[in-house]
């Protein structure tokens, strides 16, 4: 390897290295140091937090609401990819139609959600035209408000989900069905005995990928919800540094967040590694 | 031998005279000021200061930016350089604000003085300095549904007949930040409580009052801030609630008043009433770049005519009420009304913590039924200890 090309090797590393440490590493040993200052070096700030009603249900919404979210997005995702991949002839709208809830921005789709699901909302006038009863979907602290705000998140993101499905569904090999038709297996056996297990790693990447994503949930509760009707912990944090100007413990809330995302994230990467030695080890 | 001949001279001569007319004049100075208004304010802003600048041959640049992020700004400023000249910070931040603006004293005539009331001025004066200059004074008044509500609450026994009457028509700004506090306290203040004495009788008995009306609150209080229980007013499920002026702006705009909505005093209570001191303060941080122009600004918006100006142009009615038999005046009756009760919170350091403590406690009772005196005990008690505010409150120049 000739100099130049050294050179520009180590402009290659050095460039990003110095840019993941200014715009990330610095920021979190700086936020990391302000969660444990309170007048000094201090577990004050977490003290605080554990102290807080409204922390706890944070944590909790921040377990529920990724793992409701994951369940339907998955569900439906998958639903949308067979049938979408099932359809011999492949129909750019509904390709399109499927995708659409992803390719809206964000903030513009949960203003929908909010015209939809608010109290005077599309939804309950819809109910009400139908002779039915408005429900509170939105109702602060409310079971119906934490399920609202899942199905939304999933709605927004089952998009995603559904590609990585349907790009697992077409490398399986078309030799495998026409075996299985052969062998006289009906739908449900095709799907338990081939399709399932050949898409298991477009299934293990999927999670993994939204599992993680999922923990990090914040505007979706935002703008439904505010803050206080179904806290989690990015939006207590928000809520803390923001309204309560609060920034040494809206950090060690941050942290805290950070923490079971690197937990539950490891845990995820570490199965998944395992999940493919024991794959690799199989074939 | 000449390098170029006559008519090549002239012309670089020519050139040369042109390039030196041309040559840029010297850039105005600017007055860069960060405020929190809505970008329609903003605007409206941008044409207000148009006098100043053309004045003082200087460009006045309004960056608009939420308090919060003001407040961080002139943090940052303050261990290092920056380019804001003037900011405008809400009066719950003065307390803590102070010790990154310069004393402003010297810049404030008598005159000027004359132009707010007292209480205006005693919250920006923290240790007998001067630190704020009331920018656009604000209160809260009651928004109601006219059509709905012909004969709106008047006493606290009118309010809880009503609660009771149209359940979930009722809304309080019950989000834990700073609104709930602003709606709550004019009935801590008029049972003869204060903030700074969570324990008192006064202050049980308003919160007593506020438990009284809890089970009728609209559902939505508990999340409720300004724009969203302003929303829901608009959109008709909730007939009464606490607002700023904005919010009749705001209704006005959407044809909703003075037809629909209209203002209205804040019920009284056993002491009378009162009504929360609110608006944006004006401070130069300690390291303006433009101090002096940043004063001159100051005291260009310290006259009577700037004020009437601000009002007409702005619909900041804080200093000139609006002219009487206006349509303005029919919807702002509310809060001219309330001028007379306006009272501000306490500038002090910790007001944040105390104001936080105070948020858990009314939210404690409004929305998880916990007794008032139980509920201040949990967190109020000990937060008006750490800050000792009855001692600490700004005092008079």
């Amino acid at each position: 390897m000739n100099a130049a090309a050294k050179r520009l090797r180590l402009v290659f590393v050095v460039v990003p290295c110095v840019f993941m440490t200014a715009m990330l590493l610095l920021p979190a040993l700086n936020g990391l140091v302000l969660s444990f200052d309170r007048h000094g070096p201090s577990l004050g700030n977490y003290r605080i937090l554990l102290d807080d009603s409204m922390f706890w249900r944070a944590l909790a919404n921040n377990l529920l609401v990724p793992v409701g979210s994951v369940i339907v997005e998955f569900v439906l995702g998958l639903a949308l990819a067979l049938t979408l991949t099932a359809r011999r002839k492949r129909s750019a709208l509904i390709e399109t139609a499927a995708i659409l809830p992803f390719a809206i921005p964000e903030i513009v789709i949960l203003t929908l959600a909010r015209y939809i699901f608010m109290p005077r909302g599309y939804l309950n006038g819809a109910l009400v035209t139908a002779g039915m009863q408005a429900l509170p979907w939105l109702s602060p602290r409310s079971s119906l408000a934490i399920l609202t705000v899942i199905v939304v998140d999933a709605w927004h993101v089952t998009p995603i989900v559904m590609l990585m499905l349907m790009a697992g569904l077409q490398t399986i090999p078309a030799e495998l069905y026409e075996a299985a038709r052969l062998d006289g297996a009906g739908t449900l056996a095709t799907f338990r005995f081939v399709t399932l297990p050949m898409l298991r790693p477009a299934i293990v990447g999927a999670l993994i990928l939204r599992g993680v994503d999922a923990l990090r949930i914040f505007s979706t509760v935002l703008v439904l919800t505010g803050p206080e009707g179904v806290p989690v912990l990015s939006t207590y944090s928000y809520s803390l540094w923001d309204d309560a100007q609060k920034p040494h413990e809206a950090m060690a809330a941050s942290m805290i967040l950070a923490l079971l995302v690197t937990i539950i994230g490891s845990s995820r990467l570490l199965f998944a590694a395992r999940y493919s030695r024991a794959n690799g080890a199989m074939a | 031998m000449h390098l170029l001949g006559p008519s090549k001279r002239s012309l670089f001569l020519a050139l040369a005279v042109l390039l030196a007319g041309c040559r840029a004049a010297p850039a105005p100075e600017q007055l860069n000021i960060a405020l929190a208004v809505f970008p329609d304010e903003a605007a409206r802003y941008d044409r207000f200061v148009a006098d100043f600048e053309s004045q003082h041959h200087v460009r006045v640049n309004v960056l608009t930016q939420t308090y919060t992020d003001i407040l961080q700004a002139m943090r940052v400023q303050a261990a290092s350089r920056g380019s804001l000249d003037l900011v405008e910070l809400d009066l719950a931040m003065l307390g803590e604000a102070h010790d990154y603006a310069q004393p402003l004293d010297r810049i404030v005539s008598p005159s000027a003085r004359a132009l707010f009331s007292n209480e205006a001025w005693n919250a920006a004066t923290i240790d007998h300095r001067l630190y704020f200059i009331p920018h656009r004074q604000m209160w809260q008044a009651m928004i109601y549904n006219r059509v709905e509500v012909p004969n709106p609450p008047a006493t606290w026994d009118d309010l809880a007949r009503f609660a009771r009457e149209h359940p979930g028509r009722l809304a309080i700004k019950g989000a834990r930040y700073e609104g709930a506090v602003c709606d709550v306290m004019p009935f801590v203040w008029t049972a003869g409580g204060t903030e700074c004495e969570p324990n008192s009788p006064g202050s049980i008995r308003a919160l007593d009052f506020m438990r009284q009306l809890a089970p009728d609150l609209n559902d939505e209080s508990a999340v409720f801030r300004e724009m969203s229980v302003l929303e829901a007013q608009a959109r008709g499920s909730v007939w009464i609630h606490f607002n700023w002026p904005f919010a009749i702006a705001y209704l006005q705009s959407k044809g909703l008043a003075p037809n629909v909505n209209l203002s209205a005093p804040i019920p009284a209570g056993p002491d009378g009433r009162a009504t929360p001191l609110g608006g944006g303060y004006l401070a130069i941080p300690n390291s303006a770049p433009h101090a002096k122009l940043a004063a001159e600004f100051i005291q260009y918006l310290l006259t009577a005519d700037t004020q009437s100006k601000l009002s007409r142009d702005l619909g900041w009615y804080g200093t000139v009420p609006p002219p009487t038999g206006t349509e303005d005046a029919q919807l702002y009756s509310g809060y001219t009304a309330m001028r007379p009760f306006v009272r501000a919170r306490p500038t002090v350091d910790c007001y944040a913590d105390l104001s936080d403590q105070w948020r858990r406690a009314i939210r404690g009772v409004l929305f998880e039924d916990a007794a008032p005196a139980s509920a201040i005990a949990a967190s109020v008690l000990k937060a008006a200890d750490r800050c000792d505010c009855a001692e600490n409150a700004s005092g008079e120049l």
